[in-house]
């Protein structure tokens, strides 16, 4: 009794998510919508709890520590680091729905319960070793996608966008799960610590011994997995789904897609893939294998970042530009991933923390400018950088960080993927990767250019003075954790170390 | 019956659900070539743990499958009769609002 | 052995009485109104005659998807009631049963909001 309440007590931040979901869609129901901002303040206050819960987690958890909860939830600082910024870009996700000066004001309790209960099943997704529960993490984050991206009930893009995104998404998660079963049937479990190795006496057989007797099927296995992982964070060849759903979706839940879920699914396929390939045991025994999946990786970042930026620069949509833009960005995480090593992984999630500062920013700022025009066109962006200077400075910020020039912190991410990636390597990767910045620094300037190269005109009252200090605040952290990015350094730094990756080979593939 | 015969209607499954949902151009096939594929995972699970004797997981595995087969269905039908109020049709291509 | 089958002899027994008792009780306490409707082959509301591709409102399968929903959530019982009996052999019973009130809440929840938005109503 006693030590199920200690197990419990470990997966608390996820209990008090799912509690203040019901919580919230109830209050609701009997309020019948009119409560609409203490619905806000409410799930701000419960998320809040909910970061300090996972606080006092990563505090708790030593380095490597990982401690399990009823067998399927594995608590680790690598899980905590995710939930963490997983929560936090929520917060931001419910003040975009409060700003949003545009939003319907029915049905408000629907959106927070549906953006919770994605994150939910983040919260499941990031932090197990068991391929069920992440199916189903991954599931409930999808499900709750689906109906947020067609929030808009009357509009036809946001329904059209839900179309696309349940099509791209049924089929990917399809295909995931056949991928599992077949993982399954060759290695004998479905935990991931001990798929890699197999178990004591030769059962569950594990991949290292199944790879021995039929490397195909495994292979077939494998990438039909990531498949699942690729819809999920945008990565060539599942990218399609991307650019419309972001358009057609409400802004704040372009935002939440595009910030949370994405990092969510690179999360889970960070600890797949170190779970299968690089732990102690594993890595020597299946390394030319690891590495040709290293390799497959590789390719697909530098496609998917290529692709990304090229098609960013024809866009004239402002909202479709950014999720041209992170589907490129994509690209640069997956170059942490292809590293195939402890000290790429934390570059990776050290990219992914940056993504989530100017990602959040950058959204936020597309979210006041179309409060101001009714439009996402970059054309009619011309001259808010006279009409809304601070708004427009921040978002400056934000296009530098995406960029990737100093001093900001998407500068120093690109920097350490950059140097994991010559270590290792992968210099072509490298020089593709710093081809696709300058390819980038054209449309991200195309931005800037909009908004300040234009006649001078008046200025004109701020009427999103709320918004206008959330995204002044997030640029602020872009700059101020670019310039002293040594304590978010040593976060990312710590986090992969709870997946157990073995640092004794570093050979370049 | 060996394990092979339950693969092979498995796999065989799985190529029809992807060739319905590529060459169909009713959404409604394509929720059903989804669904295929999902009982072509359902049909390995279940076959695995039958003859691979190892505990419960795949058998759990085939039930939760289950449960997101539906659950996911609901979703979609959902969307596809909003799609069909706004657009007056059930084909992906015909809602094409959203392009460069 | 066969008396592993002793269950299911009840259940048949139970079915049976219930159905049957259910016509002689409506039969002798039931108001009769007789009409051509009533003489009809029962077809779930749809008229049992003409084409078979006839609309029907939107409601038939928006109740039809709320049914598979609550059905399929069901099926989780299953397992549990399977494993619930060792659980409390092993004296956690009562925590067991708890997880599974929790489940049945949250199902609840989703009940109450389909009531509540008029997802279970007719008569609109």
């Amino acid at each position: 009794m006693n030590d199920y309440l200690v197990q419990l007590g470990r997966i608390a931040p996820e209990a008090v998510l799912t509690v203040l979901a019901l919580v919230i869609l109830t209050w609701d129901l009997v309020t019948k919508g009119r409560d609409c901002r203490r619905l806000a303040y409410g799930t701000l206050a419960g998320l809040g709890l909910v970061v300090w819960l996972l606080c006092g987690q990563w505090a708790s958890l030593g380095e490597t520590g990982a401690v399990s909860a009823f067998g399927m939830v594995t608590v680790d600082r690598f899980g905590t680091f995710f939930k963490l910024f997983t929560a936090l870009a929520l917060m931001v996700v419910v003040l975009l729905v409060l700003f949003d000066r545009r939003e319907r004001k029915h049905g408000i309790g629907e959106y927070y319960f549906l953006l919770i209960g994605a994150a939910i099943g983040i919260f499941f997704m990031v932090s197990t070793n068991n391929l069920l529960l992440l199916m189903l993490g991954l599931e409930l984050l999808s499900l709750a996608s689906y109906s947020l991206a067609g929030f808009h009930k009357g509009s036809q893009r946001s329904a059209e966008a839900s179309l696309k995104y349940i099509v791209f998404g049924g089929l990917s998660a399809g295909i995931m799960l056949y991928g599992i079963s077949l993982l399954y049937g060759l290695t004998g479990t479905i935990d991931l610590s001990v798929m890699g190795r197999g178990g004591e006496g030769g059962y569950p057989v594990g991949l290292v011994a199944q790879f021995a007797v039929s490397p195909i099927p495994v292979a077939v296995a494998v990438v039909l997995v990531l498949a699942g992982f690729a819809y999920k964070a945008s990565i060539v060849p599942f990218h399609f789904w991307t650019p419309d759903v972001y358009e057609g979706a409400p802004t704040p839940v372009t935002t939440f897609l595009a910030v949370a879920s994405k990092a969510a699914g690179f999360a889970a396929l960070l600890r797949f893939v170190g779970a299968l390939f690089l732990v102690d045991g594993v890595q020597e025994a299946v390394h030319a294998y690891g590495a040709r999946i290293g390799l497959l990786l590789a390719i697909l970042s530098a496609v998917t970042m290529t692709l990304g930026n090229l098609s960013a620069m024809r866009q004239r949509s402002l909202k479709r530009l950014l999720a041209y833009s992170s589907i490129a960005h994509a690209g640069y995480v997956l170059m942490g991933l292809a590293v195939m090593t402890e000290a790429g992984f934390s570059a990776s999630v050290f990219y992914l923390a940056a993504y989530y500062f100017m990602n959040l920013g950058a959204f936020a700022f597309l979210l006041y400018f179309e409060g101001e025009t009714n439009s996402d066109e970059i054309d009619s962006l011309k001259g808010m950088g006279w009409r809304h200077p601070v708004v427009a400075w921040a978002m400056v910020a934000f296009l530098v960080s995406l960029a990737g020039l100093p001093p900001t912190v998407g500068f120093y991410g690109k920097l350490l993927l950059f140097y994991e990636g010559v270590d290792a390597g992968l210099g072509w990767l490298v020089f593709i990767a710093a081809l696709n910045s300058v390819i980038s620094l054209f449309y991200y300037f195309r931005v800037a250019k909009a908004l300040f190269l234009t006649e001078p005109v008046e200025r004109v009252p701020n009427r999103q003075p709320a918004l206008t200090g959330l995204i002044v605040g997030l640029s602020v952290l872009t700059v101020v954790t670019g310039i002293f990015n040594s304590a978010l350094q040593r976060w990312s730094g710590e986090a992969p170390r709870a997946l157990g990756i073995s640092d004794q080979l570093e050979e370049p593939h | 019956m060996g394990l092979g015969a339950y693969i092979a209607v498995s796999a065989a499954l799985f190529a029809i659900g992807i060739v319905t949902i590529i060459t169909r151009r009713n959404v409604l096939y394509i929720l059903m070539g989804i669904e295929m594929i999902l009982n072509a995972a359902n049909i390995n699970f279940v076959a695995f743990n039958r003859f691979g004797d190892n505990g419960l997981d795949g058998r759990m595995f085939a039930i939760f499958t289950i449960i997101l087969a539906a659950a996911e269905a609901a979703v979609a039908l959902a969307v596809v009769l909003n799609v069909f109020y706004l657009f007056n049709s059930v084909k992906p291509g015909e809602a094409d609002l959203l392009r460069e | 052995m066969l008396t592993s089958y002793g269950p299911i002899l009840v259940l048949i027994a139970v079915v049976l009485a219930f159905a049957v008792g259910n016509i002689i009780i409506s039969e002798l306490f039931g108001k009769k109104t007789i009409s051509i409707a009533k003489g009809d082959p029962y077809e779930c509301g749809s008229r049992p005659v003409g084409g078979a591709r006839l609309r029907l409102s939107i409601h038939f399968y928006l109740v039809a998807v709320l049914f598979i929903l609550f059905d399929v959530e069901s099926l989780l019982l299953i397992p549990w009631a399977v494993a619930a009996r060792g659980f409390a052999g092993a004296g956690v019973g009562g925590v067991v049963f708890a997880e599974v009130l929790g489940f049945v809440a949250v199902l609840g929840v989703g009940l109450a909001y389909v009531w509540r938005k008029g997802g279970l109503r007719w008569d609109r």
